[in-house]
């Protein structure tokens, strides 16, 4: 009796409008809440999230309670496919509803797996150099490196402060005292310092960090900081910065050209001191950390031969990006060269790469920097199923339709 | 039967997706050469500045860059400041907005020419000759000197937006000024006038030093700025103690003359080994910053956490050169050493002028020193003292 009140609850028709209408309402306050929330803050908050609790709307805070994106999908799915389970008739007259309806669970299984499986990265170059690596844009690592051996922690394992975790290649343990998604660093300059320093060793004696709202626009960038205290049996370590502020080549850049005014050999000292390497050494092994972006290692390896970015003659209205860049596959032996233009990505090794930004041209020589080019590096498994979903939606419909037409051609013949 | 197997592929399907490609994992690899630290970038000019910063120097005022006063044009709001803009401002009108900043620079700040290639670049538009600028210049004169004012137009490749820039150079005595208003086309062109205005409204202020720059002073650096200290201290002449001479004091016997780093006036050792001790002098312009961030960096070298102004003037003083001195005495672990150590310090404030002197090292050595470090302090005969 249970049994089948779950099944007719979940094979119902009320069911598909109820979380359609909630869908709605969630997209409208989701795209609304952008405006507050930045676009990636709206997107964990509203879609990628079970429940949603209180929404940003016009710089206020309303309370609301709303099935999350993940819920809706989710539900909408097992209410799919209960219902595709327990009314299939294969028959000609319901073919086309059937074909429409597995469309739309394509359609929902793929963007499932997209969230789940799609990686969004970049790799960034200037001429000359190789890259065997992807970046992402949003999310980092610590990375600890001992005798020529990485191990790489995502930040997201560091996210619980007061959570301490152990790995098997480290001889110590990670203590979280904090953890910021975004944050500002200033120069302890000698005469300046007003406060203790945040942690007890490495570059927390000469850097102050705090911690600041995190950006909005994709544009901007936030920049994590955590401080950690690392412990060993026998005893701490001591507290410890790591920041993607000492991690990432152009904020150390931004650094230096930041404190320029101090005169460039006080700015160029700054940031070699944001730069000194944080050692931990235990039992003999030194073991160097930082914080920075997170990275996709690949079997092989690009080059940045040439950054083309020309425009339209007379003006410098951008007329193309175009990278010219050469493919090394040690494992495979090839060996060429291929360019990546704004509408031809290069698709190599399970990964798209596609040209994104540009640092080149008359701009970037005038103003004495080596041409760069970025681009965005994309692994989605399921970048078929959209395609494949729509066009079973878009046949299902048809065929229903040419159904229904000839039968009420049929239907007219005969009267 | 047909129904389980619906299910079977739909509960494996969520399964494979719920476990995700491991994003989330510990990686363990072979490092190559791109997981070495980062390096900075090499210097592009050569180091105009002090590669360290001498232990024991304290605040130096910023009295080289002279207080801006003008008059705010009606419409414009100011900004909360962001890196090198010492002022900034917003004005909008329809939904529309302009950005007018002032950026001073010292010897980076590049020519003129460098300087409008580079907005013009910002607007889209090729560079231009010298000649060229020699035509688009529009004179005028700020704070009595005369300036140039450049108005670009064009299309930010960027935003794709059509924007204009009106911006002004002025080669001031320390630095170079840099004036500059950029948004939306019509609305520059509607406030070019009230720009120039406040150009012609500009004046600077004595320079912090003679007018004795108090510790608010130098926290008026805007919230999201750096600290910067020692800035345009190259520019500045060397200090009034080296060009009038040191003071004279009568030193204890078993002090050693140590060796001067930089901004310091005098430097003793006393003792040797693990039980030691230095004598720090130096001397600033004004009040060197004032006494509250002086004193919590001593506590800061010894560990100690901050004082409050109240617990400040609550500090005990000692006659010097008929003034009173204040006098500080902090105990604690001293962070290059990680022994423990003890600071006595003393500052005299003269007129327009400040002297620090710092006794630290060995708790011991310290505590039997007092008597003599502040006979030492007593007996200073100031060059130009009033």
């Amino acid at each position: 009796m249970l049994i089948k009140k779950i099944v007719n609850f979940f094979t119902s028709l009320k069911l598909t409008v109820t979380l359609l209408a909630f869908s709605i309402v969630l997209v409208f306050v989701g795209t609304l809440a952008q405006a507050d929330e930045g676009l990636y803050g709206a997107q964990a908050h509203y879609f990628k999230q079970w429940i949603v609790v209180g929404a940003h709307l016009f710089g206020h805070k309303v309370p609301l309670l709303l099935p999350g994106g993940y819920l809706l999908g989710v539900l909408l799915l097992v209410n799919l496919i209960s219902a595709h389970i327990y009314r299939f008739e294969f028959t000609r007259k319901k073919l086309g509803i059937q074909l429409a309806h597995a469309g739309v669970i394509v359609l929902l299984v793929g963007q499932l797996s997209t969230d789940m499986l799609a990686r969004e990265m970049q790799m960034h170059f200037t001429e000359g150099e190789t890259r065997s690596y992807s970046e992402s844009a949003t999310d980092y690592e610590m990375i600890f490196v001992s005798n020529g051996e990485v191990t790489a922690i995502p930040n997201k394992l560091l996210k619980r402060e007061g959570g301490e975790i152990k790995i098997d290649s480290l001889p110590f343990s990670i203590l979280v005292v904090s953890n910021w998604h975004n944050s500002d660093m200033n120069f302890r300059a000698p005469m300046m310092q007003n406060g203790p320093p945040i942690a007890s060793n490495g570059i927390a004696l000469n850097f102050d960090f705090r911690k600041i709202d995190d950006v909005k626009t994709t544009d901007e960038k936030n920049v994590p900081t955590a401080v950690l205290e690392f412990r060993t049996p026998t005893g701490s370590l001591g507290t410890w910065v790591a920041s993607d502020w000492t991690g990432d080549p152009a904020l150390v850049e931004a650094v230096r050209n930041g404190y320029a005014q101090m005169g460039p050999g006080m700015a160029q000292k700054i940031a070699a001191t944001l730069v000194t390497p944080q050692t931990l050494v235990v039992d003999g092994k030194s073991y160097t950390f930082t914080m920075r972006p997170a990275r996709v290692r690949h079997p092989f390896t690009l080059t940045l031969l040439k950054a083309t970015h020309t425009t339209y003659p007379g003006t410098d209205i951008p007329k193309d990006f175009r990278s010219r860049v050469r493919i090394d596959n040690p494992t495979t032996g090839e060996k060429r060269e291929v360019e990546i233009s704004m509408n031809h990505p290069l698709r190599y090794g399970g990964y798209t790469y596609y040209q994104y930004q540009m640092d080149a041209g008359q701009a970037a020589q005038m103003a004495g920097r080596a041409p760069t080019s970025v681009l965005s590096v994309v692994r989605n498994p399921g970048w078929l199923t959209p395609y494949v979903g729509c066009a079973m939606v878009g046949a299902g419909l048809l065929i229903q339709f040419l159904y229904h037409l000839a039968g009420f051609v049929s239907k007219r013949k005969t009267i | 039967m047909k129904h389980f197997a619906h299910l079977t592929v739909a509960v494996a399907t969520l399964a494979i997706l719920a476990t995700g490609c491991g994003r989330d994992s510990v990686k363990v690899y072979k490092a190559d050469s791109s997981d070495a630290p980062v390096t900075p970038p090499p210097a592009a000019t050569p180091a105009a500045m002090p590669a360290t910063m001498p232990d024991g120097l304290p605040v130096p005022d910023n009295s080289g860059q002279p207080k801006l006063k003008y008059t705010l044009p009606d419409g414009w709001k100011e900004k909360p400041l962001t890196q090198l803009r010492v002022a900034s401002f917003e004005v909008s009108n329809n939904g529309k907005t302009a950005d007018i900043s002032v950026v001073p620079l010292g010897s980076m700040a590049g020519g003129d020419l460098a300087n409008v290639n580079r907005w013009r670049g910002q607007v889209g538009q090729p560079p231009i000759s010298d000649d060229e600028l020699a035509k688009s210049v529009e004179n005028i004169v700020i704070t009595g000197k005369p300036s140039g004012l450049y108005d670009i137009v064009g299309t930010s490749p960027g935003s794709g937006e059509a924007e204009r820039i009106v911006a002004a150079i002025l080669h001031g005595d320390s630095a170079t000024w840099f004036f500059k208003m950029s948004g939306d086309p019509d609305l520059v062109e509607n406030q070019k006038a009230n720009f120039v205005a406040f150009l012609k409204s500009l004046e600077f202020g004595p320079p912090a030093a003679s007018a004795n720059p108090t510790a608010a002073d130098l926290s008026q650096l805007p919230p999201s700025h750096p600290a910067i200290p020692g800035l345009n201290l190259a520019a500045q002449p060397a200090s009034d103690a080296a060009a009038a001479g040191t003071p004279t004091w009568t030193v204890p016997a078993d002090w050693q003359a140590g060796p001067l780093a930089q901004f310091l006036v005098a430097k003793f050792i006393i003792g040797s080994g693990d039980t030691a001790a230095a004598v720090n002098v130096s001397q600033l312009d004004g009040t060197g910053g004032g006494l509250l961030p002086n004193i919590n960096r001593w506590r800061g070298q010894l560990g100690q956490p901050p004082l409050t102004d109240a617990d400040i003037a609550a500090l005990p003083t000692i006659d010097a050169t008929g003034t009173k001195a204040t006098l500080v005495d902090v105990s604690g672990t001293d962070k290059r050493t990680g022994k423990a150590a003890r600071l006595i310090g003393v500052i005299v404030p003269l007129s327009g002028q400040t002297w620090f002197y710092k006794l630290m090292g060995d708790a011991n050595l310290v505590a039997q020193q007092q008597a003599a470090f502040t006979q030492f302090v007593q007996s200073a005969k100031y060059p130009d003292a009033h």
